[in-house]
């Protein structure tokens, strides 16, 4: 195996609210592998952005490590965080909101480059490297679609010449052609530059496309992780079961009285509630799941944070998905 | 087609926008029908002219500068296009209602939950305050908001993204219109309340036999929720027909290239998706005497381009604009 690129291990950071502390990661650990893109889902509210935060520095954790091609960040100089940066680039949902809308699109470029001590002539082959004509460099981000902002904004990040690239919800906001046409880029970008992806998204079908691996987030902690294609063929937990059950299926012609598979909203970060995080609107729980908190256990392709795990290893037959949560079964 | 027994009947419906370019036009010559307890989706890219549709029905139009540049809403028998304001303004509320993407957006922020439920019954339907907060609490109990009678007496804030949703459904029911026009009501909400609030109008709908026009870009959710669609191209109808038969069997290289470009949660994933290149025409493009989706299909041909082609049956409910062979769409 070969060393990661990034490693976060038993991440913490919490934030004080009005309401209370607010413990947004809860000792998360997370392995990026060069040119590996893992994905990150969630409901709103479970961590993920704070995640991406954490990991390029603009929130501060309590607690934990990150590193990044062996070198640890949490602790770091202005200086250590500023040469990691240039390795890890952050592109978030609204382009238009992250683009200076006074600047022409090539100046925004150049000066990205500057800022990476790099040749401010490379903004042309920066727009060649994610599909943009030469002549969109004199443009205003208002003259140009919210597709092409995004390449923009993905151009941008590759000025640095990063090897991980974190996308925050990137394509969330296009429209089903251009997010398709994105997600092109996206993979033929990390095949030409080996680049990594931290893909953070709420739509499972777009994660199922693009990640190698998906990290479940509830609550600020892991809950489960495994390898895309045996997470969306065999969810083991419960929570991963709710939440694919609950995409719309276009198999459901109209009329379609499926119920949905989660009751109930996700809780007060600020009181979570106790032993696993999920039991109050587990199908599944049972008495020990609100007394005691489960650890993550390996599965046999990844880790599942559910005493069931537990129960399954004893008694290999029994499937929690024939206990009430056969409805998670893809149809 | 009659108009017949239809709640509501559009013909040929045309909105204008009078800017500083000229006129443009979002929405031209749409025609549908809604029966009571039916759901139409309407369904296309951004800027496809959804929402200006959805909108009208209610006597919305663009602002500034928007008018009825043609055609007919008849909603139970009433001729929306030329009515007076007063008279929009007695049915808005009363038997056209709307839910909208942004709960948060579409609640005032300085009331109580209570204050708002209220005002719709108090205004169209003359009840007291105190029988139109009892009616608003029964509401909110319906539509899952646990402990209403409390929650009658806290601001939005207080409540979850999921909670407010379930708000403005129970706000636009308060009257009990026939009619609900949803626009987007799931797009901001996570997948596992989406889930929760598409059962709830499901519930909703069979219970009070309402009529739902429901506008998204999300092709799931409208499989979830539509028995028919409508699909919106440059302002145009470019498909129309029963949800699973359109999903399945997509008539017009449109949808079949939406369809293409979806991951899917099923079956196996391919590294690249089939993207449909180029965008939609903006709106101050001059409409060409062409198919509007003649730049981005992959079947044009020479007729394509001589003349729009009609919207023409093909199948029973079915229709389509397109002139290319139905067996090369795929």
């Amino acid at each position: 195996m070969t060393a990661p690129l990034l490693a976060v291990r038993d991440l913490r950071v919490s934030f004080r609210t009005a309401a209370g502390r607010v413990r947004a990661l809860d000792g998360v650990d997370l392995e990026i592998g060069p040119a590996e893109t893992v994905a990150v889902v969630g409901e709103s509210g479970c961590g993920k952005s704070t995640l991406a935060r954490a990991i390029v520095g603009l929130v501060r954790p309590e607690a934990g490590s990150i590193r990044h091609r062996g070198r640890e960040l949490v602790g770091g100089t202005r200086e250590a965080w500023r040469a990691a940066r240039r390795g890890i680039q952050l592109v978030f949902q609204d382009p238009t909101a992250s683009l200076d809308p006074r600047l022409r699109v090539g100046v925004q470029l150049e000066e990205a480059l500057r800022l990476a001590g790099r040749d401010a002539r490379g903004a042309a082959a920066l727009l060649d490297a994610v599909g943009l004509a030469p002549e969109h460099a004199g443009r205003r981000p208002h003259e140009l679609s919210g597709g092409q902002c995004q390449r923009v904004c993905i151009a941008r990040a590759l000025a640095t010449g990063p090897d991980l690239l974190i996308c925050d919800e990137a394509v969330s906001a296009l429209d089903v052609s251009v997010r398709a046409q994105i997600l092109n880029l996206l993979r033929d970008l990390q095949e030409r530059l080996g680049l990594a992806i931290l893909f953070i998204g709420h739509d499972l079908a777009v994660v199922r496309h693009l990640s190698r691996r998906v990290v479940v987030l509830y609550l600020g902690r892991v809950l489960e992780e495994a390898p895309a294609d045996a997470l969306f063929a065999a969810p083991r937990h419960p929570y991963t079961q709710s939440l694919l059950a609950s995409v719309p299926r276009l198999a459901a012609g109209g009329g379609g009285g499926r119920r949905a598979a989660v009751r109930g909203d996700v809780p007060s970060a600020v009181s979570p509630p106790p032993g696993c995080a999920f039991h109050p609107r587990c199908p599944v729980a049972f008495a020990r799941c609100s007394g005691e908190t489960p650890a993550l256990l390996p599965t046999p392709h990844g880790r599942s944070r559910c005493f069931l795990e537990a129960a399954r290893d004893a008694q290999p037959s029994g499937g929690l998905r024939g206990q009430g949560a056969g409805s998670a079964a893809p149809t | 087609m009659t108009g017949d027994g239809a709640l509501l009947a559009v013909r040929d419906l045309s909105v204008g926008i009078d800017g500083p370019g000229g006129v443009l036009r979002p929405v031209e010559g749409v025609s549908f029908e809604l029966c009571a307890g039916e759901t139409l989706g309407l369904v296309g890219e951004s800027g496809c002219g959804k929402t200006v549709t959805a909108l009208a029905l209610l006597g919305l139009l663009p602002r500034p500068g928007g008018f009825f540049a043609g055609g007919s809403i008849r909603l139970e028998g009433r001729e929306l296009v030329g009515a007076g304001e007063a008279e929009l303004a007695r049915l808005r509320g009363r038997r056209v209602a709307a839910v909208f993407q942004d709960p948060s957006a579409s609640l005032n922020p300085y009331l109580t939950l209570g204050e708002q439920l209220a005002e719709g019954p108090m205004h169209h339907l003359g009840l007291s305050r105190r029988e139109a907060l009892a009616r608003a609490e029964a509401l909110l109990a319906r539509v899952g908001v646990a402990d209403a009678g409390a929650r009658l007496r806290v601001h939005p804030h207080a409540l979850s993204g999921g909670q407010r949703q379930r708000a403005m459904i129970a706000m636009a029911l308060a009257c009990e219109p026939a009619l609900l026009v949803a626009d987007e009501p799931t797009t901001a909400l996570d997948v596992t309340l989406q889930a929760q609030i598409l059962e709830l109008l499901r519930a909703l709908r069979a219970e009070r036999g309402l009529a739902v026009l429901l506008v998204s870009h999300d092709l799931g959710v409208v499989a979830e929720l539509c028995d028919r669609l409508l699909v919106l191209y440059a302002g145009r109808v470019v498909e129309s027909g029963p949800t699973p038969e359109i999903l399945a069997r997509p008539a017009h290289p449109y949808t079949a290239a939406l369809l293409r470009a979806l991951p899917r949660l099923e079956g196996p994933t391919a590294p690249r998706l089939e993207a449909l290149p180029g965008l939609p025409p903006g709106l101050d493009a001059p409409a060409p005497d062409a198919c509007r989706f003649a730049p981005r299909c992959a079947l044009v041909r020479d007729a394509c381009l001589r003349g729009e082609p009609p919207l023409v049956p093909f199948a029973p409910r079915r229709a389509r604009r397109c002139v290319a062979p139905v067996e090369e769409v795929r």
